[in-house]
């Protein structure tokens, strides 16, 4: 985006020049009658001068690309001049990602920059939870007298990612037909014993109870749980309601949401199940189909990162009330009968409950990873406080395992946390 | 069009040198025929009025125009501070604050708070009571959910709030929908926090 504009910041100084030719005339003194024509030059100069045209290079380095949450990254950002044309006055301000605020100087800087100059700057952002990418810097380059000004966004690929491990990502039993982690309730081959029962022909003579048949005389096989990997789609809701905060300084529950859904499709990356996401969005949602491989675990940290329906960026709203329900339908149209969804959502409003309820319905195994955004002060907060713990009972009574999440804690001890509650 | 900004710019400088010159330089003054064109013109008095209407009439375009557009240049963004997103709960705390007179202009926002509020509490009291939803409703509309009258009477089905509830949202400044709101607010997130 490149806009040229004159500012109209001399327009007044006619007026002065006119002034000093009405008074140089009046007292017959030319020297006065003279001053006017420094105004006049001040009002014709942008009439006779082209706006400038930048030809801008940015480098921005980060150095460390995987802090933890609340460590001070610091930036450094390099501004090159790679036109033929002075730059007489250069303002830039840093594209600093949305969810980070800045802890240390400033992301905005000032420079006059000749032909093949660089002028370089540095800051420092408090890290947060996800991965940030940097949106382009705005510069505005002015001519010498500021009358003409070129506002334009200059652009590289930076990201800083705060993305603490997971240590297991905890899944439901609902698997596909394929060999895997996830411990189910099917008897057959596998490492943990289910039960005994009747020999049937055919049953491998390793699994035969032999103890049993030396005890008793009876001829019983041995089954194991098996293990089977599963297929899940991590759905981040994106709806206008997510974006919800607990204080102004604070990051906005698909920021939480969509950072859960990172760390989660991380700790998925190393086993033998199958991952996707999506996201429940008032517009176009994201969708991958659950799959394995570095390849397709790195197309997924790609779309939750960069895809529009997951900004950052809070929407503005919209007059045409959002179809929730038709997202819905296009979600479950595309989850696969043994698909399971961990729904990654701050619980801020009632379809964040429904949707979740109607996806168990539907068959397939829902967890909800729900940061908590409601700690904040005041009868408002407190009244979301209490109406997202009735949501999160109604999940449960709906048969739908809850993650409550508090960002202060790390996601992964609040999921080892959960499991031994869903264990006991 | 560069051409033409050219020749503007070599016109205007050398106009600009004889100018200088016939300042500085009393012979140049000489050479040039100001007298009769002045004359031509009229008088001395009727340039000088005539560029003084001009500079007036400028001036009062650029204070209007000022005033009303301002410079048009670009204001930087700030990027200092997390992007602000709306906060949980922000538009029951606005609602209530400013409830004065919005409770009266928009009364369906008002009846959507007080809703709302009611929904709450019957959820509430179902899972801190472990009950069904008619026993909670039953209990709301009875007002037998809590020991705080202001609250109690809120959300029951007659919701008439008594003289003593006016009186004590008039001292404290408030209309008696936003005392009873925030105080019906208050008591049914303490029913919560109480049972976690």
């Amino acid at each position: 985006m490149t806009d040229a504009r004159v500012t109209r910041r001399w327009r007044g100084v006619l007026a002065v020049a006119l002034s000093a030719v009405a008074v140089g005339l009046f007292f017959e003194r030319p020297v006065v009658l003279l001053t006017s024509v420094v105004g006049i030059a001040y009002a014709a100069y942008p009439r006779v001068t082209t706006a400038p045209t930048p030809a801008l290079e940015l480098e921005r380095d980060v150095a460390t690309k995987d802090p933890g949450r609340g460590d001070d990254v610091a930036v450094r950002v390099r501004l090159h001049n790679a036109g033929t044309r002075t730059l007489h006055d250069v303002r830039l301000v840093d594209g600093v990602p949305p969810m980070l605020s800045v802890t240390d100087g400033t992301p905005r800087h000032t420079a006059m920059l000749r032909p093949g100059e660089s002028t370089s700057f540095t800051y420092a952002v408090g890290a947060e939870y996800g991965t940030h990418r940097f949106d382009p810097a705005t510069v505005v380059v002015r001519d010498v007298a500021g009358a003409v000004e070129v506002e334009t966004t200059v652009a590289t690929e930076t990201a800083i990612e705060c993305l603490p491990t997971v240590p297991d990502v905890p899944l439901r039993q609902q698997t596909a037909d394929r060999v895997g982690r996830v411990v189910t309730d099917q008897g057959g081959s596998g490492v943990e014993f289910h039960q005994t029962r009747e020999y049937r022909s055919g049953d491998p003579l390793r699994r035969i109870d032999w103890r049993r048949f030396a005890r008793t005389g009876d001829l019983s096989t041995v089954e194991f749980r098996r293990e089977r990997a599963a297929e899940v789609v991590l759905c981040v809701d994106a709806r206008e309601p997510a974006y919800r905060a607990a204080t102004p300084d604070d990051p906005h529950g698909v920021a939480y949401a969509l950072s859960a859904a990172e760390q989660l499709l991380v700790g998925l990356a190393d086993t033998t199940d199958a991952v996707g996401v999506a996201s429940l969005t008032d517009g176009d949602p994201c969708w991958l189909p659950p799959g394995a491989g570095t390849d397709h675990v790195r197309r997924a940290r790609r779309l939750l990162s960069t895809h529009p329906s997951l900004s950052a960026h809070v929407p503005s709203s919209t007059d045409d009330p959002p179809d929730w329900a038709a997202a819905l339908t296009v979600l479950r149209r595309r989850l696969a009968s043994s698909t399971q969804v961990v729904v990654c959502s701050p619980l801020t409003d009632e379809f964040s409950v429904s949707a979740p309820l109607t996806l168990e319905a539907a068959g397939h195994a829902v967890t909800v990873v729900s940061p908590d955004v409601t700690h904040g002060d005041g009868p408002g907060a407190r009244i979301a406080a209490t109406q997202r713990a009735n949501r999160i009972h109604a999940l449960r009574q709906g048969g739908v395992r809850v993650v409550d999440w508090d960002p202060a804690d790390r996601l992964g001890s609040t999921l080892v946390r959960a499991q031994e509650g869903w264990s006991a | 069009m560069n051409g033409i900004r050219a020749a503007f710019v070599a016109v205007g400088g050398a106009v600009l040198a004889l100018a200088t010159l016939s300042v500085f330089g009393a012979e140049t003054a000489s050479v040039l025929p100001v007298d009769q064109a002045v004359a031509l013109l009229g008088n001395g008095y009727f340039l000088v009025a005539v560029f003084a209407v001009l500079a007036v009439i400028v001036a009062l375009t650029v204070l209007l125009g000022r005033g009303l557009a301002g410079i048009d240049q670009a204001t930087l963004p700030a990027h200092e501070d997390v992007e602000r997103a709306p906060l949980a709960g922000e538009a029951f705390t606005d609602f209530i604050e400013s409830a004065g007179i919005r409770a009266w202009v928009f009364e369906n926002r008002a009846h959507d708070v007080r809703a709302d509020l009611r929904e709450a509490a019957i959820v509430t009291e179902m899972r801190v009571e472990n009950c069904s939803r008619s026993e909670a409703e039953s209990r709301i509309n009875r007002g037998a959910w809590t020991n705080d009258r202001t609250a109690a009477v809120f959300l029951a089905e007659r919701h008439d709030p008594d003289l003593a509830a006016r009186v004590e949202a008039a001292i404290r400044g408030e209309s008696p929908f936003q005392r009873a709101a925030a105080r019906t607010a208050e008591t049914i997130a303490a029913r919560d926090e109480g049972y976690r």
